[in-house]
Order: structure tokens, then sequence, then C-alpha cells
């Protein structure tokens, strides 16, 4: 298998353990770490299939760099996100189907 | 071809409102908005006129033109959006103008204070970054920008839920963030795979790239799901009443009739024009599937709400449905009648919701509750915000003469040319059971009012509202005006295959 | 490629999804953080492998600085002691059925796809002299793809927003080290010039090699942040209009360039020829201290507004001065 196949496997595997994180976990915080590990893989998934040409294709690479912003971006406004909900709530476990809003 | 640089005022025009909100602070925060607005729009109705007049307009970003560069293309579909995000958007902004400058200012603890200043600040750049984002979104024509754009949207709206400061809105936010996030990541993946395997993120260098094979397929997959999460259709739609529902009345007002038609006109892009069409039958049947689950369900958990805020936004879930029901309708005979359908639909629905969203927020600043029991009397006590939220109905319920009317007339004649019937008792047991939930809504407003009259809310808030849901009905009375923009420059121009 | 080289891919290639594994299912979440942040190691390393330089930069940048501050101050406001549910064996053996399924036709796809391919290579290659940069990234990220960049560094100053709309009204004073102690401010006294010289230094050469605006941003954003959290650093005093105004800085100049643009030439960022360097550098430069500047007050978390007077009997809150 080349390099690039490799890697780009391991990136989808990555994209579906980030999966499974975001399924099995109520917790915010816990489903953030899920969107990183899926959004790492989406990523690697690129940049391998990117390495398969001599030299390495740059316009992946510039997407990924974009695409890395932005996901701090949102990491960002997840973590306040929990934080407050703990605040408010007591915990920031995500209700599982709550229809309707509270109030 | 370079176009005239309407394309590029139409999106930096509302950039650069939101720098300006955010540096005049929460003083002068909404006087940005209200001067961007309206000049927003203007760069929107310009470039309309433009397309109506000559065909599409095609811009190339930085000169280079794809695959390299980044082109931007104002057609007939994508015009007409872009003259919804600016109707609404302005009337929007007129309605938020008074609407957080009412709200816990000078009353309350000094922490609520801070919270009101808080929102006064943040509101506004996000609410203008959000209109850029779609406005990017609509113009767009290269599927990984679409990324960025889907991104921009879905953290402004996050953010702008969150501006409730309810626990029930914070929550709802989560769930929407994590959602939107998941959304984007399989679109990013699609789109990355497509670009793997034809080295082009050009919507036209894809149509003419891709054909039906294991990784066409999978992209659809990625690119369909991810974009079915953040349109809210049946069964992915959890997230959307909560979110809808819990925001601020301003924010209710654009999620349900811009931000989750943004999702909707993606996937009609894809599946119109850039997938091959000969593998898309499967597909196209379980969308439109989907979309009369959504319609039903929607409807029915509408009757079920007890709330105002409940029930419209349920009501979204349902109407969303009804967009849907394009995919299948798009693949046989009246599938141009179904575009048109879908497109006025869109737009009808735009106004009228958003019309009634900002009416409850007349209702629950009047009263402080927005329960059904809250609305008796609301004829007599509230009368123009009455008027509006009945003028609103007319157009969802799709009684003539009202915008509704026109679009839900051309989906049904789309699918009887097609022979479709079952498409047709869906949407006419759609009809029914939104008359229920309406019903509901209405018996209330028209019983006498209560003892104590509050205070109603001010003109400012009211006639945006109001304007709203009459532009809804006059679009019923001259359809061609949107449909000759659409015709100018049609879009999809692949339409028709897999017709017999 | 060499035998060594294999075999670090191999290894690579596996204990990136075990660790990810790791993350995702320890119950303890400072334990999972700290998976979280080995990933990013481990990832940092596969850029490497892959010849994605400029990625990696960031990668490491980003995960040894504001993200990993980002998680860590997170969890110091959260019931981080806080075990998740023990789940059976049953229920993640099902999750993870259902998530395989789920990306099993991508994995396939992806497996199909040629050994060679020749992407946009050739083209961009092409064009690289017409632009203000040699080295192809920096090309393709500021020039050819630079409307994706202008709506990027939206999405930067958006996310201080939602930040800040999300935080609510705060907990108060933001947390802080009471006492940074001196052989840390000593430290940081070092540190932080040394950083500022390292982002110069990396904002100039990002146009002929691999570097630039988002690897200087972030180490720079880096500095920042350490600077703040040690009390080096103030950034609290200035005044709450002028804290905004410099935030929006990076964008405001990028969007003013692209206004200038549209303008000029009717089209949107075609930067003419003969300033196209010094444009590129300009906006790189604007971008840096966007970036940096974002970063920091991610951390900082706290919005840059007045707050209302206290129990004056007036009934306007104060606006920023």
């Amino acid at each position: 298998m080349s390099q690039p196949h490799l890697y780009a496997l391991s990136g989808v595997a990555l994209v579906a353990i980030g999966l499974l994180g975001i399924l099995a976990h109520r917790h915010l915080v816990r489903r953030i770490i899920g969107l990183n590990v899926t959004g790492s893989g989406v990523f690697l998934v690129l940049v391998a299939l990117a390495a398969r040409s001599t030299p390495a294709d740059p316009v992946p690479h510039a997407l990924v760099l974009t695409g890395l912003v932005v996901g701090v971006s949102a990491t960002a406004l997840g973590l306040a996100l929990a934080v407050r909900l703990q605040r408010e709530t007591g915990g920031p476990e995500v209700p599982e189907d709550g229809e309707g809003g509270g109030r | 071809m370079t176009g005239a640089p309407l394309v590029a005022w139409s999106i930096l025009v509302p950039l650069a409102g939101a720098v300006a909100a955010l540096v005049a602070g929460p003083r002068g925060g909404r006087w940005a908005g209200l001067l961007t607005a309206p000049l927003a729009l203007a760069a929107h109705l310009g470039l309309a006129a433009q397309v109506r007049a000559g065909g599409p307009v095609r811009h190339l970003v930085g000169g280079w033109g794809a695959p390299l560069g980044i082109d931007l293309l104002a057609d007939g579909l994508s015009a007409l959006m872009l003259l919804m995000t600016g109707v609404v958007g302005l009337l929007v902004t007129i309605y938020a103008f008074a609407y957080f400058e009412d709200h816990g200012d000078g009353r309350g603890d000094v922490a609520a204070r801070g919270d009101a200043v808080r929102r006064r600040l943040l509101f506004w750049p996000l609410w203008l970054f959000l209109w850029a984002a779609l406005a990017a979104l609509f113009l767009t024509r290269d599927v990984f920008n679409v990324y960025v754009t889907l991104e921009l949207v879905g953290l402004s709206a996050v953010a702008l839920v969150a501006l409730a400061d309810e626990p029930a809105a914070l929550s709802a936010a989560a769930r929407y963030l994590v959602l939107a996030l998941l959304g984007s990541l399989a679109y990013l993946l699609g789109v990355g795979l497509a670009y793997a395997g034809h080295a082009t993120l050009d919507a036209d260098g894809l149509r003419a790239a891709l054909r039906p094979g294991l990784l066409t397929a999978a992209v659809a997959a990625l690119v369909g799901a991810g974009l079915c999460v953040k349109a809210a259709i049946f069964p992915l739609h959890g997230w959307l009443p909560p979110a809808h529902g819990g925001a601020p009345s301003p924010v209710s007002a654009v999620l349900s009739a811009l931000v989750v038609k943004a999702s909707f006109y993606l996937l009609l892009r894809w599946w119109g024009e850039i997938l091959p069409g000969d593998g898309l039958a499967a597909s196209s049947a379980l969308l439109g599937t989907m979309g009369a689950l959504a319609i039903l369900w929607g409807s029915i958990q509408a009757l079920r709400q007890e709330r105002l805020k409940q029930v419209i936004a349920y009501s979204t879930v349902a109407q969303l449905g009804y967009l849907f029901l394009w995919f299948p309708l798009s693949r046989h005979l009246g599938a141009a009648t179904a575009l048109q359908g879908a497109a006025l639909f869109a737009l009808a629905h735009a106004l009228a919701k958003a019309g009634l969203f900002l009416a409850a927020g007349s209702v629950l600043h009047a009263l402080h509750r927005d329960d059904l029991d809250a609305l008796r009397g609301l004829g007599t006590r509230q009368p123009l915000t009455a008027a509006t939220l009945a003028l609103g109905t007319v157009s969802i319920l799709a009684l003539p003469p009202s915008g509704g009317f026109a679009a839900k007339w051309l989906l049904l004649s789309a699918a009887l040319q097609a022979g479709a019937w079952w498409w047709v008792a869906v949407m006419l047991a759609g009809g029914l059971l939104a008359a229920g939930y309406s019903f509901r809504v209405l018996e209330r407003i028209i019983s006498p009012a209560p003892d104590e009259s509050p205070a109603p809310a001010p003109a400012a808030m009211a006639l945006p509202a109001f304007a709203l849901a009459v532009a809804a009905l006059a679009l019923g009375m001259a359809p061609w005006l949107p449909l000759e923009l659409l015709a100018a420059a049609p879009p999809l121009a692949g339409l028709g295959r897999g017709a017999p | 490629m060499s035998p060594l080289g294999r075999a670090l891919d191999l290894v690579l290639a596996v204990a990136l999804p075990l660790v990810a594994a790791a993350a995702v299912a320890r119950r303890g979440l400072v334990e999972a953080v700290m998976l979280l942040f080995s990933l990013g190691v481990l990832l940092a390393l596969a850029w490497a492998r892959l010849g994605a330089s400029d990625i990696a930069m960031v990668e490491a940048a980003l995960g040894a600085g504001v993200t990993g501050v980002l998680f860590l101050t997170a969890l110091s406001r959260l019931d981080a002691a806080a075990e998740a549910p023990r789940r059976s064996p049953l229920g993640w053996a099902g999750l993870s059925l259902l998530a395989a399924a789920a990306v099993v036709p991508v994995g396939l796809a992806v497996a199909a796809l040629p050994r060679d391919f020749a992407g946009l290579v050739a083209p961009v290659l092409r064009a690289v002299p017409e632009t203000g940069a040699t080295h192809p990234v920096t090309s393709v990220l500021l020039d050819f793809r630079g409307y994706d960049t202008l709506l990027e560094i939206a999405v930067l100053v958006l996310a201080v927003l939602g930040a800040w709309a999300a935080r609510g009204r705060g907990e108060g004073a933001p947390s802080r080290a009471p006492d940074p102690g001196p052989l840390l401010t000593a430290a940081v006294r070092v540190v932080l010039p040394l950083s500022v010289v390292m982002a110069g230094v990396l904002l100039w050469i990002g146009a002929f090699m691999p570097g630039g605006a988002f690897q200087a941003g972030t180490v720079l954003g880096t500095a920042l942040v350490l600077g703040s959290l040690s009390g080096v650093v103030r950034l609290g005093r200035l005044p709450a209009w002028l804290v905004r105004a410099v935030l929006a800085l990076g964008f405001a100049v990028f969007l003013v360039v692209a206004g200038g643009t549209a303008a000029s030439s009717g089209r949107l960022l075609d930067y003419p020829l003969a300033h196209a360097a010094g444009l590129l550098l300009a906006i790189e430069a604007a971008l840096t201290l966007s970036i940096a500047l974002v970063m920091a007050a991610l951390v900082e978390g706290r919005a840059p507004m007045s707050e209302p007077a206290g129990r004056t009997p007036t009934d306007e809150p104060e606006a920023a001065p």
C-alpha cells in the first residue's frame, strides 16, 4: 500500500472514531473532542491524497489550513458554551431528544 | 466574462457593516445595522435587475477563473435567494432596531442590564456576518468555498441562538452546534473526495467530471447527509424546534426564513446540477420521502405544541418537507414547474415565516409569555400583530391569493404532470394538518379579550412584521415577478435528464 | 522510500486511530483531553511525513498553544472529575458498528483511488509567478483562493463574538494564576520577545517557504496568551472600543483591499501584478495580527464593553468610552 493510501485510510478510521465519540457521549466537551478527531480525520484524508502528486498538491494543503482555523473557531465556541451550560444548568450534558423549549 | 462588481458588493457590504457594528459597540451597533441593511438590499436588487436584463452574471474572483480560482455566479435562482435574504433582512433589521432597545434596559439589576448591553453589542455584528455569509453562499460556485460559508452561517446562527441567555436556548445552541459541525465535516469530506478524484472544486467542472460510480456515490452520500442535517429534514430535524423556538424572535425569524433555505439550496444545486443524473433516482426518492414524512410529522407535532413559537417552529419542519418534494419531481415531466414551485415556495415561506416569528416576538414583548392562551383577545389588543399572524398563516396554509398558494399550486401541478399522485396526497394532507394547527392559534386570537390589557408592542416592531406578511400575500398576486427572474437566467442547465 | 520511513509511516498510521479511540473511550474527561493533545502531536508528525510543512507548523502551534489553553481553561471551570457513565461493551460494539457502517463506503472509495494523481499541481505552478509569492501554498491561500481566506478570517472574528455570546456574564474575574512567581515571569519576559521575532520571521519567509500569516499568527497568539496568563501583558487596560477595533483590524484591512480591488478593477481581489507582493505582505501582516489577537481574545474570554453603572439612578448604561 502506498504511503498516501495508508494515511488516507488511517484518516477514514479517525473519521469513524470521532463519529463514535459524538454518538457515545452526551457531555458537550466529549462531543467536541469527537468532532476534533473527525475533523482531523477529514484533513488527514485530504492531505494524504494530495501526497499522491509530486510535488504534493498545494490546493488541499491550503484547504486544510483553512479548515484547521475554522476548527479552532468552532472548538472555542463550543467550549465557551460548555462552560456556560455547566454554570446555568449544572452540567454540560446536551439533552437527548428534548422536544420543545423549556420555559 | 467579467461581471460588474455588484456580485462583490452584495457580499462586501454586509461584511463591512459587521465590522462597523462591532467597533461601534452597544450604542452604535444598531445604527450600523440600520445603515447597512438598505445598502445591502440595494446591491442585491441591482444584481437581480442585472440578471433579469442580461442573463447570468459570472464573477471570476481574482481574475483567475476555475479551477484555480473561485467563481461567483448570479443566475435566476441565486439572485432570487439573494433578494429573499435582502427583503427579509431589511425588515428584520428594522424590527431588531427596536427589539433590542426595549429589553431589560433601565430595569432589573446591574447584571441584567449588563446582559442587555452585551446583547446589543453582539447581535448586530453577528447578524450582519450571517447576512454576508448567506449572500456568499448563494453566489458561490466553488464547492469548498461553500464549506467556509456554511461554517460562517452555522457559527453565527449558533451564537445568535445563545444570545437568548436562557438555559433552554443554550442547550438548543449546543445541540445545533454539534450537528452543524458534524454536517459541515461530512460535507467537507465529500468535497475532498470529489477533488481527490477529479482535481476541481468548481461546480461546473465537477458536473463535467463526475460519473456514476463508487467515488461519486460516496461523495453524494457524504454531501447529502451533511446538508440534510443542516436542513433539518425529517428525521434529522430534532435540533430545529428548540433552537428556533428558544432564540430571540428576530433570530428565530432569520433562522426559519433564511438559514434552513441555504442548505436546501445547496442540495438543489448538487442534485440538480453537479451530480450525474443517472444515478440519482434512489436518492431523489429517498429525499422526497423524507420530505413527505416531514410534512406529516412536523404538522402533527405542531398540533401538540402549547407555545406559539413552538407551533411556528414545527411548522417550519413541515414546510421544509414541501421543498424536498422537488427532488423526486425534478426527474419527471413537469420538472420545470417543480423548480418554479420550489423557488416560489422558498420565497413565500421566508416572508410569511419571518412575519410570524416577528409577530410572536411582539406578543412576547407585550405579554412576557407566548403560551397559546395568552393569545386570547389579541385581535382587539394588538390588532396589527394579530393581522400579521392571520395573514402569515394564510400563506402557510396556501390559501389564495397568497404566495404560498401559488407555490403549492405549482408543486401540485408538477406532481400531477409526473403522474405521482402520492405526492399530491401528501401535500393535500399537509394542508389539512396545517389548517389544524393554524386554527388552534387563530381561534384564540379572535376570541374575546380578558380584562387586563398590557401595552402593545411598539410600531417599529409591529410594522415590519406586518409588512412581511403582506409581502407574502402580494407575492401571490404577482408571482410572475420572481418567475421571470428565474427564467431570465435559468439554473440547472442539465435539468430534464432522466425524464421520459 | 527507505524501510525506516515505511516503518515510521506504518507505526503512525496505526497509532493515530489507537490514540483517537482512547481519547474517545476513556471515561475521565481530563484524560480524554490529554489524549487529544497527544493526537495533535502525532498528527503534526504525520503532516511532516506527508510533506505538509505549513500544516505541521500550524498544528503544532495550535495544539501546544491556543487549543491546549482553551481546553485546559474550560476544564478548570467544569466539573472535570466527572466521569462518563460506564457503557457496556455491547453498547460500544453497537455504536462502533454504526460508525463503521457509515464510513466503510468512504473507505472503499478512498482505497479505489489511483496511486498517482496530477491534481492542480501543474496549473498552480504555472500561475505562481503571476502572484505576489513564490511558495505555492501561500499563492493558493492568499491569491488564487484569497476569497476563501477572507471569509475564513471572518470566521475567526465570528468565533470571538460567538464565544462572548456563549459566555454570557462570565464568572467575574477570569481565572489567572494568583501569583505567577519570579521564574515564570522571567521566562515569559524572555520568551515573549523571542516569539514576536519568530512570528515576524515566519511572516516574512511565508512568501517563499512554508510559513506565512497562519503560522506567524498562531505563534504570536500563543505568546500573547502566555503573556496574558502570567500577568506580563495586560490586555484588559485598554478602552473597550479600542480592543474591539484592534480585534477587527486585520479583517478590516483585508476587507479594504477587497473593496479596493473590486472598485478599481471591477474584479474582487484582483491584485495588480506590480503591487501584488507588497499587497500580499500587507494582508499577511494584518492577518497575523488578527489571528494573534483572536487567539488571545478567545483565551481571555471577557467581551470588551463597559459594564453598566452600579446603583446610580441614571437609567442609560454607559456605552463604551
